[in-house]
């Protein structure tokens, strides 16, 4: 028996075609679909007891009124169409998010000039989200958590409207592209240290960061500054976020490397380099990291976390 | 596809539901129990409380009890008839209210709405009730309309009720072509339920009880036009309803139902004959009116052998149709033949024995039939006869008490005296009820006939002539046909007696009088173009103003106006939707980023001037300095507060960009 699921993909293969992903997108013709729903079935109802009254009635006014409510009905067509289509779609700037995590995705419709109404989105199962826009731009949420590591796959999307009298739904699907990324689930193990090769692996004496750092001395918060590194004691005297400059920790520096994960399968492999780095990170090391095809000097900081967690989410197994 | 939990009420349309279905239900009083309002009111307050959140919703097993309980009284209260039915309808609106909790209940109380709306239509027609269920319909959509918009909408009503006019101008064109065009064809079913009100007018036994109240009743009876032969003298305006040819001592009654002739097919009057057109209220009964002699022009209306119009079925809706009347003076076709004979010559023997013995006594001093019969007449006009809507009870031999006793009457009494006494003389005699007069439109040219019109005199069987028509009450009061009941009854003022509030009563008050006139003149525009817009005057309409001759032309040109309204629609969405031109300032940018996509540089969503700026940079640093002061540019334009020189600025900014554009292009070449 041919069912939904035999057509399903070649109907999202036909949707790809139609609506393809994209970060912007104005609904037009193209991407705008419209069928009466029930109510509108309810409706020709309706209308065909009002007929065949009328014509047993011969009754003009009846006539008439049923004429009218069918024309009604044509232009609730035209402007339910009218409601969604002009409206543009945008992606926002999405945080990324570890695998596992739900990352709130913003959704931006700008109403342009018009008015678009009573206006619901959200994933297929799950449309609960009104609005009206007046030729505002509107912030909404979508929530998405990532399966898979690498950038987001969020399935497609459906706007929908029925305004503004409930007898068609018009409705499209849009496949936004968010281009932000979902690092791997982190899994904290304890760190493993290779043996032999020498400084610029890592030196295990002070595997435990602890306050025997020596006090170097005070400076400007930046972001990407542990916690352990504020100056609590400043801040409560309100002189501001200040952090406490260490002497550079010679022996907090160390290098994560694929190989040590010798035996494990990839994805786990990353898991645990991930936890790796968020802990590196968090007790403010100098970390590195070395992938096959990857290399990433020691460094610290935000932007160096950001740029290892980038690698690792990407990272496709072969030497690049 | 959609969510699995059927979409809720929206709050804010409930107050809107309700508002509504009461507009609409407040059409109806008079026409369905008034019980169902208390329902209604009982109805409108728990589903208010459930609103607030002070009650919870009716359980299943209150529900099943109020149902049965209000399905019992309506089969208890009422008939069989539209009433019943439409209380019933209204009945099933009214308790959907105490669930309607989704948003797909509205729908289900809404259209039930819109139905009986619609309904309201088959008891009421005039215009003042058209504009009503305008208001009604209006408040109706506004509600859909409501319902849709999201909870947060402020101004919505104004909006709401806006958006619904609009809706409605919008498929005024549509619906118009729909109304003319749309095939009108007859009934689908014979039985159709019909309203229990009695309707005035006129009935097949003559009491002379029933003229009397007819007379009180200002109520429309039918209108005329004429053709192009105008008018005929108000003393020739008798409208023929019916023949009463048996009588039973009390009353007279039409007994006898005559053969009838349907014509083939329509037709157009001859030059020899007087059209014109009718338009009749309801009145439950298969009779038509018609000015002897009268001839068929429509193939619905058959004539019978008493020169009388009849159509197949009851007319319950106001009908339109057009009757000819012969011009020229034709001979009697054919003699009485026996059956005929016996038949208008009938009389219940025992009764009257005066005015038989008057009769025979004036029938030996003529020497004709025909001088006999001005005797009669002359007899009414000579004796002191009065005519008077409040006679005296007559006695066992009403005709004998009325004739030589109480001498006061009205149409019906001198009606019935003049046939028995030719008929006890052996002359064929009948009385023939309808309506006489009417009142004339200068200014609009037609003819207002009312239920006070109602009227009853004698037809005359003559050998050489055929039925000749007799009127007594005009030998009585010549004014009651002259100028109408109410100049008749002057001295008794007991015309409308009891109406007080009748516009028909204050006819002296001279601008009362303008206006009562100028408000019929709008109803008989409405009936003449709205209500008895048929089959037959469709297909006139077709033809004579679109030059059709198949009705199936008309599908064509339905089809063609929804190619049309898409057309329309479409072009009207592309010029809505085309991409509005960007201002200089956003041209300029799009054309030095398309220019440095060339050098590999991508836009980025939500990324600052500075940041992309930087990008840029990276891209081609020999030209850092100038981007850098571009973009600094852009930023204090962009960023600064309200400047009077902005528009200098805005220029100066365009003209940076412009420049990098052009410099970035010679770095390509």
């Amino acid at each position: 028996m041919i069912n939904a699921k035999f057509w399903q993909p070649y109907y999202q293969k036909w949707l790809n075609k139609r609506i393809p992903k994209t970060n912007k997108i104005k609904l037009s013709h193209r991407s705008v679909f419209i069928v009466p729903n029930a109510a509108g079935g309810l409706y020709i109802l309706l209308l065909v007891l009002m007929l065949i009254t009328s014509i047993n009635y011969q009754n003009n006014l009846l006539f008439g009124l049923t004429f009218w409510l069918f024309s009604l009905s044509l232009v609730a067509m035209i402007l339910t169409f009218r409601n969604l289509a002009g409206l543009t779609v945008i992606a926002g700037k999405a945080q990324p998010c570890f695998v596992g995590e739900k990352s709130a995705l913003p959704v931006l419709f700008e109403t342009s000039s018009s008015r678009h109404q009573g206006i619901a989105f959200g994933y297929a199962k799950d449309i609960s989200s009104y609005f009206d826009g007046n030729g505002e731009t509107i912030q909404k949420f979508l929530y998405y958590s990532p399966a898979t590591r690498g950038y987001f796959d969020v399935k497609r999307m459906r706007v929908e409207t029925r305004f503004p009298l409930g007898l068609f739904t018009a409705w499209s699907w849009l496949k936004l592209d968010f281009s932000a990324l979902a690092y791997p689930q982190p899994e904290f193990v304890p760190f493993i240290f290779s043996e032999g090769e020498g400084e610029e692996h890592t030196e295990h004496a002070q595997l435990t960061v602890s306050g025997d750092q020596d006090f170097y001395g005070l400076r400007e918060y930046q972001p990407g500054d542990s916690m352990r590194q504020i100056a609590w004691k400043q801040l409560a005297k309100g002189r501001g976020l200040v952090s406490k400059e260490f002497e550079q920790p010679q022996a907090n520096s160390c290098m994560f490397e694929w190989d040590s994960l010798a035996p494990l399968p990839v994805e786990v492999r990353l898991s645990r380099l991930c936890g790796w780095v968020l802990q590196a990170h968090e007790k403010s090391w100098q970390y590195g990291l070395k992938l096959p095809g990857v290399q990433i000097p020691l460094d610290y900081g935000l932007k160096h976390k950001e740029q290892c967690l980038t690698a690792l989410a990407l990272f496709n197994g072969k030497g690049a | 596809m959609t969510t699995k939990e059927p979409l809720s009420l929206p709050r804010h349309a409930l107050p809107w539901v309700l508002l509504s279905q009461s507009y609409v239900l407040m059409q109806l009083v008079g026409h369905i129990p008034y019980w169902i309002y208390a329902l209604f009111v009982l109805a409108v307050g728990w589903r208010s409380l459930t609103h607030m959140g002070r009650l919870s919703y009716p359980n299943s097993y209150i529900k099943a009890v109020v149902v049965v309980a209000t399905s019992a009284a309506i089969i208890a209260t009422s008939r069989f008839d539209l009433e019943s039915a439409t209380a019933f309808l209204v009945a099933a609106g009214i308790l959907k209210l105490l669930e309607m909790r989704h948003l797909k209940d509205l729908y289900v109380v809404v259209f039930l709405n819109f139905f009986i709306q619609g309904i309201v239509f088959l008891f009421e027609q005039s215009i003042g009730y058209f504009l009503i269920a305008l208001i009604g319909v209006w408040l109706l959509i506004s509600t859909l309309v409501l319902a849709h918009y999201s909870d947060s909408q402020k101004g919505r009503y104004k909006r709401t009720t806006k958006m619904a006019a609009q809706l409605m101008l919008l498929s005024l064109p549509m619906m118009l072509v729909l109304y003319f065009l749309f095939p009108r064809i007859g009934p689908l079913w014979g039985l159709t339920l019909q309203s229990n009100k009695a309707l005035t007018g006129l009935s097949d036994q003559m009491n002379p009880a029933d003229i009397a109240e007819l007379s009180q009743s200002a109520e429309l009876a039918f209108r005329v036009t004429f053709d192009k032969q105008g008018i005929p003298a108000r003393q020739e305006l008798y409208w023929r309803a019916l023949v009463l040819d048996h009588y039973t001592g009390r009353q007279w009654r039409a007994q006898h139902t005559p053969q009838l002739q349907w014509p083939m097919s329509d037709q157009e009057p001859t030059p020899e004959q007087r059209s014109y057109e009718i338009i009749q209220e309801a009145t439950g009964q298969n009779w038509l009116f018609s000015m002897a002699p009268a001839a068929t022009l429509e193939r619905g209306i058959g004539i019978n052998e008493q020169g009388l119009l009849r159509t197949r079925r009851p007319v319950f809706q106001r009908k339109r149709y057009q009757v000819a009347q012969d011009l020229t003076e034709a001979l009697p076709a054919k003699q009485l033949s026996d059956f005929e004979r016996r038949t208008y010559l009938q009389l219940p023997k025992g009764y009257n024995p005066k005015a038989q013995a008057l009769a025979q006594e004036l029938q030996q001093q003529s020497a004709t039939e025909l001088e006999l019969l001005d005797k009669l007449m002359q007899y009414f006009y000579q004796q002191e006869f009065s005519y008077t809507l409040k006679p005296q009870i007559l006695g066992k031999n009403e005709i004998d008490d009325f004739l030589f006793n109480t001498k006061a009457g009205f149409c019906a009494h001198y009606a019935g005296a003049l046939t028995f006494m030719a008929r006890s003389v052996g002359i064929p005699a009948r009385v023939v009820a309808g309506y006489q007069g009417g009142e004339w439109n200068e200014t609009e040219q037609y003819l207002t006939v009312r239920q006070y019109d109602a009227h009853a005199w004698v037809e005359i069987w003559q050998p050489e002539f055929g039925w000749l028509r007799y009127d007594p009450t005009a030998m009585v009061a010549a004014d009651r046909i002259e100028f109408g009941l109410e100049q008749a009854l002057a001295e008794e003022g007991s015309f409308m007696e009891g109406q007080l509030f009748s516009m028909q009563k204050y006819k002296s008050v001279a601008w009362l009088n303008k206006l009562r006139i100028s408000l019929d003149t709008i109803n008989y525009q409405w009936q003449r173009w709205v209500l008895s817009y048929d089959n037959q005057r469709q297909k006139g309409f077709l033809e004579k103003v679109l030059g059709f001759n198949h009705w199936q032309q008309s599908l064509y040109i339905i089809a063609a106006s929804f190619i049309v309204f898409f057309l329309i629609a479409s072009v009207l969405l592309w010029w809505r939707l085309r991409a509005a031109k960007p201002s200089p300032f956003i041209q300029a940018w799009q054309k030095l980023q398309t220019r440095a996509q060339k050098l590999g540089v991508q836009p980025k969503t939500g990324e600052t001037v500075t940041q992309y700026c930087n990008r840029l940079i990276q891209a081609c640093p020999q030209h850092e300095a100038l981007i850098q002061s571009t973009a600094q540019q852009i930023n204090q334009w962009l960023y600064q507060d309200d400047s009077p020189d902005d528009k200098a600025m805005q220029e100066a900014v365009i003209e940076s960009i412009k420049h990098l554009t052009k410099q970035l292009s010679v770095q390509k070449g």
